[in-house]
């Protein structure tokens, strides 16, 4: 015997059976559960040690990446969700990569790939919230607490702080793909782009002091100031002689560099980068993606085991045959004997 | 004294820790009834109606309890006879709560800390889930609790138009046996 029954699982369920209220009830439910969710995610954000600019990262992305599922966007989506320019959610990021390298806590993992050479541009960064199922399992816990109120505010706050220091230590460990440096620069063109940049400040000193007046640049030029910049440019260029491994400091007048242009245009070649290593190149490559540890792994699945599983499935459910029906034997006090010959 | 029925109600570890009470007829909607001395009950004059009685509270009815002790997985329904009628039929462990409601704020604590091998629970509440705010709140709270606990948690439906799980087991049995 068998009977076809039906299981789905509560998150199935909830989707489905929230159809069947009405909409202003719904509403209402969703404001009363965003209003707790935000407040435990603050209170993560409190026990990772986040700064403002991290937090804003990680609010910007929980609501892109829709609980534990991943997101892929550029950062210009993001921008536009935020209202701000790319460059503000890069510095955002970059913060939150700080407080979390430092914190050791992930609320958000992410992917960066090299960059595609083909488009021209880096492809979209891939997100994950890693706290999502604990958002929901500190809300329901400081529901189901004795320090829940029905209607104190504060107290359903205190309530969500208990509950989320008690949630914060299973959000599971993160395992970050930051994007791989760059390829660091030549030391000798990072040097070359200095000698451009100096070359373009001292002519646009030039050109701004050729616009003042004689008195103001005779007061400029006989100024203390003035005279303690000259002493650096002459401190500094000591250290250029020192750098470019001349023999001596000497002065080089502007003649002289036109008659002898060797004096400077030799010197770039001369192996500077050999501090850096054979290659020339800074090494700045750093390990950040940390193993995940056994118990992490399984904290994780028993955690996600249920999501796994298909929502919907049929049950097969045995039943049992009715059971043998037993004659009843009545107890000895009760059987009585048979009247015999009809009666009185 | 009204005409009825007595059901023991089993706690976790096999005692009978209550007696409820089904009305044939029932009494201003009221279907099933405790057998409860709540001291706190007074007459209309003020006098205590059960000085030295108990209140029998709303526990839960365990069934097949051998088998929960070993079990990963646990039905859980509402209501004790309902209880022990579904672990007649389908033979498995099954939990019975009082009302869909009446289930302490650790009860899955409870369950987590007394049977550590449960892994899953199937709740397996009457249809009008659907059709009943309340029954769906006290579902949606049962559910939370258990998934706090971190239990799989699935809901368990069946065709209409059985309103109980142990009705559709019940109906399964006799249509099936009507065709043999």
């Amino acid at each position: 015997m068998a009977a076809i029954v039906t299981d789905i699982t509560s998150a199935h369920y909830r989707r489905r059976g929230a159809a069947d209220f009405p909409a202003s009830e719904q509403a209402r439910d969703i404001a009363d559960d965003f209003a707790d969710g935000v407040e435990v995610m603050h209170h993560f954000c409190n026990l990772a040690g986040y700064p403002e600019s991290a937090r804003t990262f990680v609010f910007a992305l929980a609501s892109a990446a829709h609980g534990g599922e991943k997101v892929v966007v550029y950062d210009a989506e993001l921008a536009e969700k935020m209202d701000c320019s790319e460059r503000t959610v890069q510095r955002h990021r970059k913060a939150y990569k700080a407080a979390a390298k430092q914190s050791g806590v992930e609320l958000i993992e992410f992917a960066e790939y090299k960059f595609d050479q083909k488009e021209g541009k880096n492809p979209p960064t891939t997100y994950r919230v890693l706290c999502g199922a604990q958002i929901g399992l500190a809300v329901i816990q400081a529901r189901d607490s004795k320090h829940w109120h029905k209607s104190d505010r504060a107290k359903q706050c205190a309530a969500l702080q208990w509950a989320a220091s008690m949630v914060f230590k299973d959000i599971p460990r993160g395992d970050s793909m930051p994007r791989p440096e760059p390829r660091p620069r030549l030391a000798t063109s990072e040097i070359h782009t200095c000698m451009k940049v100096a070359d373009t400040k001292l002519r646009r000193m030039k050109k701004l002091a050729g616009k003042l007046p004689e008195r103001t640049r005779a007061e400029l030029l006989s100024d203390t100031g003035a005279e303690s910049l000259r002493k650096k440019w002459e401190a500094l260029r000591a250290e250029m002689d020192a750098l470019f491994e001349a023999a001596d400091s000497q002065t080089v007048e502007d003649g002289a560099v036109d008659e002898r242009p060797d004096i400077l245009s030799g010197h770039a070649t001369v192996a500077v980068s050999a501090p850096a290593g054979a290659s020339g190149r800074v090494a700045v490559e750093e390990e950040v993606r940390t193993p995940t540890s056994p118990e992490d792994a399984a904290a994780w699945n028993r955690t996600f085991s249920g999501l796994r599983a298909p929502p919907v499935r049929a049950v097969t459910v045995e039943v049992r045959p009715p059971p043998e029906p037993v004659p009843f034997q009545p107890p000895e006090e009760f059987l009585v004997e048979p009247l015999r010959g009809g009666g009185p | 004294m009204f005409p009825g029925i007595v059901i023991p109600t089993r706690d976790a570890w096999g005692r009978v820790v209550a007696l409820s009470y089904r009305l044939d007829v029932p009494l201003e909607k009221a279907k099933y009834l405790w057998w409860s001395s709540d001291p706190s009950k007074t007459f209309p004059d003020g006098g205590l109606k059960y000085p030295e009685g108990t209140c029998s509270g709303t526990p839960e009815h365990y069934s097949n309890l051998p088998l929960l002790e070993s079990a990963s997985d646990v039905l859980i329904t509402e209501g004790a006879l309902k209880g022990q009628i579904i672990a007649d039929l389908a033979g498995g462990p099954v939990i019975s709560i009082a009302g869909v409601s009446t289930f302490g704020h650790d009860f899955a604590s409870f369950l987590r800390e007394r049977f550590p091998r449960l892994r899953s629970a199937v709740v397996a509440y009457d249809r009008d889930i659907l059709s009943k705010k309340e029954v769906a709140q006290a579902l949606e709270r049962l559910t939370r609790q258990l998934e706090g606990e971190m239990f799989r948690v699935r809901v368990r439906t069946w065709p209409a138009p059985s309103k109980g799980y142990d009705d559709y087991l019940l109906a399964t049995r006799r249509g099936q046996e009507v065709a043999a």
